[in-house]
């Protein structure tokens, strides 16, 4: 599942604002007492009202603004937004009640600190979870593509463009063309730059594609020397489709030895060289399969066992939190103020309970 | 140091009561939505957080026939249920809960509707259900409660009562006295001259609606009525 965030070069002004609210309940008066002693939720949600800095005329980031507003308006979709302070945040949902199997939540307060969990109301203790620094461990580049390939090469009979326009999130995604019919053509992370792994932890990597070719996700476990330990690959390979973005994952333990985790995708024995696409590649610690872009991406919280199906999980934390938003209605997304100069329209923003 | 006895603390903790409201939908798999934010279990089922509207809803004592429920539908999981299984007659049962100081929640008010039609705005991605009063508790024009199911033919709040084949009297919504008795209205005989009410019963009615000959032996006065539902 993509996670769409504000992009972090789209800043607010000084002007906007940040508050939090009781969404929900009206209570009527009834024979238990007055509407004014009611609490209306269990939690305080976030609502924002941000003006945008002033978008130059052929810079990105008037781009990456309407660019975002379609992706997250696409279905009614939430987009994330970063507080532009550290601060200290009760209550913040960590993901959407528990379904009985999954273990690792996002924590979204990035570089949490005097962290307090609970878990549908009770304080969880220390030794029965486990915190990650990111829930993305890549680099944006490598996750995204916004500038170059990041850290994959071409592997095998393939070659390798950044291309913009096809995008699943951001402005740009990774073309791959095959160069030889009927050989899979393989894409892979240079050791150098693959991300460290803890022997015994499990972590899931997560990619997505447009094409008409069969394709695969793999995660190399490389030793100390760059040497592949042992590989695991996604048990389901994605048949060919143009219409629509398609997610693969793996989950899987680093192995004994393992140093560094290096993710492969494969276009399968392509049946000609028509060009297909990635977007969206992460590996996240555990079992999440929820994707960021790794500098706007929350914590992860892996707990030692599956909480119990509909128990919800907050945090107390210090830290910088990030906030799941439907944008209120906008009539428009940008004026022109100068010639050459876009201004975005202030928008309003509320946030999601996490369903 | 002032200290307080367990129901003195109860009462104190209770004024910060906590409440929702509960939605059930009783198609083939049940929906069921709160106002909470976090799920809630109640009556040994789940029921899911949901964007919900339930300001059309009446929950001390109903007074209207129908009502409304606007869910949120973003994600469409309502409408799929919704198009193989139209959810008209369906009973829709709206549940008010309170959360007690063991973190129990506790039902207090539970009234049974039956969903009349349920739209869906696109423009606001929201599921509208329409609710109508058939299967609930509600104050019937002769002050007398009761399912419609108990009282089959009796009219509701707002609704014209009846009499013979014409006209009829309107009985407004949240009226409180019982309706006038049969009788309508007698104009005098043309041969009979006015007369002079002179404080004498003789037997004969002098009032507008009501009017005619009194009442019969054993027959229920006016008084008498009103005392037995002050009494009720």
């Amino acid at each position: 599942m993509i996670e769409h965030s504000l992009p972090a070069s789209l800043t607010p002004k000084p002007g906007s604002k940040v508050g939090l609210f009781q969404p929900g309940l009206e209570v009527t008066k009834y024979q238990t007492g007055p509407k004014s002693s009611r609490l209306w939720q269990g939690f305080m949600l976030r609502e924002i009202n941000y003006t945008l800095s002033t978008l130059v005329h052929g810079s990105d980031k008037l781009k990456l603004w309407e660019r975002y507003l379609n992706q997250i308006a696409k279905d009614g979709g939430t987009g994330w937004y970063a507080d532009p302070l550290t601060g200290t945040h009760d209550n913040v949902q960590c993901g959407p009640p528990a379904d009985g199997s999954q273990t690792t939540f996002p924590l979204p307060v990035q570089g949490a600190t005097d962290l307090w969990l609970y878990l549908d109301g009770a304080l969880v203790a220390p030794t029965e979870y486990t915190l990650h620094a990111v829930a993305n461990l890549l680099d944006d580049d490598s996750a995204g593509f916004a500038d170059g390939k990041g850290e994959f090469r071409a592997g095998t009979s393939v070659l390798a463009y950044q291309v913009e326009g096809i995008a699943l999130d951001g402005l740009c995604s990774l073309q791959l063309v095959p160069q030889v019919v009927s050989t899979d053509s393989v894409f892979w992370m240079v050791a150098s730059g693959c991300p460290a792994v803890t022997v015994g932890q499990e972590y899931t990597a997560i990619a997505h594609a447009l094409g008409s070719h069969d394709m695969t996700l793999a995660i190399n476990w490389l030793d100390n020397l760059d040497a592949v330990l042992s590989t695991d690959t996604s048990t389901t390979t994605l048949s060919g489709s143009l219409s629509a973005w398609q997610a693969l994952t793996v989950t899987a333990t680093a192995p004994t030895d393992a140093v560094k985790a290096q993710l492969v995708i494969t276009a399968v024995n392509p049946a000609d060289t028509s060009a297909c696409y990635w977007d969206c590649v992460g590996l996240a610690p555990g079992d999440l399969t929820r994707w960021w872009l790794p500098s706007l991406a929350p914590m992860a919280v892996e707990m030692s066992s599956a909480p119990t199906t509909n128990y919800r999980l907050l945090a107390d934390a210090t830290g910088k939190r990030l906030s799941k938003c439907r944008l209120a209605k906008m009539s428009n997304s940008w004026g022109l103020s100068s010639p050459g100069h876009a201004k975005p329209q202030s928008f309003k923003a509320s946030e999601e309970v996490w369903l | 140091m002032l200290s307080y006895t367990t129901d003195q603390a109860t009462l104190l903790d209770g004024r910060d009561q906590v409440t929702a409201i509960c939605v059930e939908i009783d198609c083939t798999t049940p929906l069921r939505y709160t106002t909470w934010s976090s799920p809630i279990l109640l009556g040994g089922v789940w029921y899911q957080p949901r964007g919900m509207d339930t300001r059309g809803l009446k929950l001390d004592t109903p007074t209207k026939s129908t009502a409304s429920i606007n869910l949120d539908d973003i994600n469409g999981d309502i409408r799929t249920v919704w198009y193989p299984d139209p959810f008209s007659q369906l009973d829709v049962t709206v549940t008010q809960v309170h959360l007690d100081h063991l973190n129990t929640w506790v039902t207090t008010l539970e009234i049974p509707w039956k969903c009349k039609a349920c739209q869906y705005n696109p423009k606001g991605a929201q599921f509208t259900v329409l609710l109508t009063m058939a299967g609930g508790l509600k104050p019937k024009a002769g002050l007398e409660v009761g399912t419609i199911e108990l009282f089959p033919y009796a009219p509701k709040a707002g609704e014209p009562i009846k009499l013979g084949t014409n006209g009829g009297v309107t009985v407004p919504s949240g009226y409180r006295s019982p309706p006038p008795p049969p009788g309508g209205y007698a104009p005098p005989a043309r041969d009979t001259s006015p007369s002079i009410d002179t404080g004498i019963d003789n037997g004969v009615g002098t009032g507008v609606l009501g009017g005619g000959p009194g009442p019969r032996p054993g027959m229920e006065t006016s008084d008498d009525r009103q005392q037995t539902h002050e009494e009720s």
